[in-house]
Order: C-alpha cells, then sequence, then structure tokens
C-alpha cells in the first residue's frame, strides 16, 4: 500500500501553450492521475493493457486523491473536471494517410497498399479544439505525490504527439474550501444520484475512472449542473 | 438560430434566384403528382427532407410520409421524438415508421442496415403496396456522386419506385432561407453544429455513428451532444 501523506483541497491550475484537442467537453482530473500513477507503477507493462478491457489491477490502483464513499459503498474521487478560460470550441481536420516511405513491398509480399479501404485507408478526421490559456481543476489529494505525477505530464487531451494541449507550467495552489465535488451548488464532476438529494439534471455518464469503461456508467449530476448532496463523506485516506 | 443569421436567410429568401429554384421545385412536385398514382416523401428530420416535407404538403397533406428509424443507439429518442413533431408540424397527416430489430441488436456498432433493411426489404413491400414515386431531398451541391445522381431530376431505383428530387438545384442557402421565410420548426441539434461548423456544414443523419467515424463526426457528436449518448 502505498503511503499517501495528509490530504488537502487544492487547485491546479495548468497554463497552456496550444489548444487542446477533445472528444468530450471535460478532462477528468482523477482520470488523468490514474493514467499518471498506472505509468509511474507500471512503465512498461501500461502500455501493453487492452484498450478496450477493464484490467482490475490497473483500475484498482490507489491515487493519492481523496474518496468519497458511497452509499451503495462504491466511491468517487475528490477531483473536478477542467474548467477552461475560454469555452468556446473550434473544429480543424487532421489527415491520417500511410506513410510508404520506409515500407518493404517484397517483404509484405504486396504490389500495392489500398489506402481506399481497410487496414491502410486514409482518414480525414474532424477535431475540436478549444483555445484556453489556462485550465484548472480542484482536487482533495496528497500536494507532494500529485505535483510528482504531474511533473511527469507533458500535455493535455487528444493528439498531444501533433502538439496540441502542450504544457506550459502549472501551479498547486492550496486553498480554504474543498470545491472538488460541489461548489456554489454545482456539481464540479459526475455524481451519481445516490449520493444527491435534489438535483437539476440528470445524465447517464461515468463517474470514476476509466471513463470510458460501461461498467463505470450511472445516471449522475452532470458536472456544473445545481445539486445538493445527501451528506458528505468523511472520505478515506486509502 | 442567431439573429444575424435569421436575417441573411430571410434576405435570401427575397433574391430573384431563390424564387425561380422555388419555382421550379413546385413544377416538379406538382408534375410528378399528376404523373404518379401513389407516392410518397422520405423523411429523415435533417433540414434538406424537412424542407422538402414541408414544400409537398403543401400540394397534398395525405401524402405517406416515411420514416426511417436508425434505433435508440444513433437517434437518441428525444430526437426521434422532436422529428416525429416536426414531420406533424409541417402538416403530415400519414406518417410511417420503419425501422429495423437489428438496431438493437447490434446497438452502437450496428453498420449498413438501411442498405439492407430499407433499401432490400422495405422498399419492395412499398413497392407491392402501390406505392411508385418517392421525393427525395438530394442536393446536387452535397457531393459528385450527388450531382450525377440526381441530374435528370428522377431516377428509376430498379424495383419500381421513381425517386423525384425537387430541390436538386438548392444551395444550403435556399434550404435554410426555405425554413426561415415559412417559419417552420427545425432540428435543435442544428444550431448547435452551427456554431462550430458553420450553417454550411452543419449535416445531420445519425448521432455517434461508427460508420463515419473516419469523418471524425464521432469526435464533434461525443463533443456536442454527450447527454444524449447512450450506452
Amino acid at each position: 500500500m502505498p503511503a499517501f501523506g495528509q490530504f488537502e483541497p487544492l487547485e491546479i491550475s495548468f497554463r497552456m501553450e496550444t489548444p487542446i484537442c477533445l472528444t468530450y467537453p471535460f478532462i477528468f482530473f482523477d482520470a488523468l492521475i490514474a493514467h499518471l500513477r498506472n505509468r509511474y507503477v507500471d512503465p512498461e507493462g501500461y502500455r501493453a493493457l487492452p484498450s478496450k478491457k477493464v484490467v482490475k489491477k490497473a483500475s484498482e490502483i490507489d491515487i493519492p486523491i481523496k474518496k468519497m464513499v458511497l452509499p451503495s459503498g462504491d466511491f468517487i474521487y475528490h477531483a473536478s473536471v477542467s474548467i477552461f478560460d475560454f469555452n468556446e470550441g473550434y473544429i480543424t481536420t487532421i489527415y491520417k494517410r500511410f506513410c510508404e516511405k520506409h515500407l518493404n513491398y517484397e517483404k509484405i509480399k504486396r504490389k500495392k497498399i489500398d489506402r481506399g479501404r481497410g487496414f491502410f485507408r486514409d482518414y480525414m478526421i474532424k477535431l475540436v479544439y478549444v483555445p484556453a490559456k489556462t485550465v484548472t481543476f480542484y482536487v482533495n489529494g496528497d500536494v507532494e505525490q500529485i505535483e510528482k505525477l504531474l511533473e511527469g505530464l507533458p500535455a493535455l487531451g487528444k493528439k498531444t504527439a501533433i502538439g496540441f494541449g502542450v504544457i506550459k507550467d502549472f501551479k498547486i495552489k492550496e486553498i480554504k474550501d474543498d470545491r472538488s465535488i460541489i461548489w456554489n451548488g454545482k456539481a464540479m464532476r459526475p455524481i451519481p444520484m445516490e449520493a444527491v438529494s435534489e438535483a437539476s439534471e440528470i445524465v447517464l455518464m461515468a463517474y470514476k475512472p476509466p471513463y470510458w469503461a460501461k461498467e463505470n456508467h450511472k445516471p449522475c449530476v452532470p458536472p456544473f449542473a445545481e445539486c445538493d448532496l445527501w451528506k458528505e463523506s468523511g472520505g478515506n485516506t486509502s | 438560430m442567431e439573429r444575424k443569421w435569421w436575417k441573411y436567410f430571410l434576405k435570401w429568401s427575397e433574391t430573384e434566384e431563390f424564387k425561380e429554384k422555388l419555382k421550379t421545385s413546385k413544377e416538379i412536385i406538382k408534375q410528378a403528382l399528376e404523373e404518379f398514382n401513389k407516392p410518397y416523401v422520405a423523411f429523415s428530420g435533417g433540414k434538406d427532407s424537412t424542407a422538402l416535407l414541408h414544400l409537398v404538403m403543401q400540394f397534398d397533406r395525405s401524402i405517406t410520409v416515411i420514416h426511417w428509424d436508425y434505433g435508440r443507439y444513433f437517434i437518441p429518442r428525444q430526437v426521434h421524438k422532436e422529428i416525429l413533431k416536426i414531420a406533424r408540424l409541417c402538416g403530415a397527416e400519414n406518417v410511417v415508421v420503419l425501422t429495423s430489430r437489428l438496431y438493437d441488436k447490434f446497438k452502437e456498432n450496428a453498420k449498413g442496415i438501411l442498405g439492407k433493411c430499407f433499401i432490400g426489404i422495405e422498399i419492395p413491400k412499398l413497392v407491392k403496396q402501390g406505392y411508385d414515386c418517392c421525393f427525395l431531398a438530394l442536393r446536387s451541391e452535397e457531393s459528385v456522386k450527388r450531382r450525377e445522381r440526381t441530374k435528370n431530376y428522377r431516377e428509376f431505383d430498379g424495383v419500381g419506385i421513381w425517386n423525384v428530387f425537387p430541390i436538386r438545384d438548392w444551395t444550403w442557402r435556399d434550404v435554410w432561407a426555405y425554413i426561415v421565410s415559412n417559419k417552420i420548426k427545425y432540428l435543435k441539434l442544428y444550431d448547435k453544429y452551427a456554431k462550430l461548423l458553420g450553417y454550411d456544414k452543419a449535416r445531420f443523419v445519425t448521432l455517434f455513428d461508427k460508420e463515419f467515424s473516419w469523418l471524425g463526426n464521432e469526435n464533434v457528436d461525443k463533443f456536442l451532444f454527450w447527454k444524449l449518448k447512450n450506452i
């Protein structure tokens, strides 16, 4: 079991160098930390994990963020979704083409690569990007561990290999009140309905990492919708 | 719709160019209605078919309107309800919704079912029921393939139905001009698309469709309509 220090409410802000490419309107901070922690714990094995199946070992890894236990025994992390200083999206198009430069036709025993269909087909993909200058997250966690993990993060969002979402620097500030789950009567992250007494909206969405997994979907209060918690858990420090 | 766009389309509807195209479309519809015994309108819920449906309903409200339902994974139920409401508001009295069980079977991985089930099974059934003409809202501006396909304003489908393309020459401006000038209700999601893509590129057939993921439409849908995604 990793020994995490004391959990404190934090405000983490990233200054961005390039626009952030997204296929979903939010970046989940707990998912980001879970990704970094998995990469830290098992750098080689992490890359070999299947992308469409939840691996228990990887999904249950401890991350330095406080948990809020739900009435069902399940939990959510004290970590907000991304808050961009600029909220409008724009469209760009990228072209994914098969590169024949280093191809040995004799070895693959083919005269021609069909780029119109099949495995090697070309793609013209529309992507949404948000040209935000700063991205802020609220979290309740171990400042030292989080800082250590974030140091190995070069970029945020999708398509970072072609220059999207490059981080200039980041700042971690300790704050007095915990804004990671609810702030000013608004949900700061997806909160399952079992934890709330009132909600202005309900959406079927994931509430804990991995966010792509179907088993992690429940009716939730979506981020930035008005809601009230039944009672706030003290959280555990595991 | 933003006021500036609304004003722009309204102004466009006053141009001679638009009026001329509208006149031609009405003539094509009138001629087809005289010529064929039992026509129907194919209605997807998109802007083009909404404009066409409204146009056809000016002549005869009892014409059958056929809507192909792509299932809850590609057309969230609230969007489906809105589509049927639009059809009724356009004046359609006889709306027939056709679908396939395969959409529920294959869920979000369903592919090519329109071709297999609608074109392969339902159209021959429609021919048996006596339908001989289909009003389709294909426009030449959309693609080279459509320009070629619609060049004679009609085509025989080989089964027994003549497809008629009354708005073949319309541009995106003409479609929106017709919608705005006639105060027709259109799908709300167009305004969201338009904010990101512009009214010229805002197109709707299905949502979250992997069949079109190579164009990146899935990325845009997930970003804009994340609340509608059916798991």
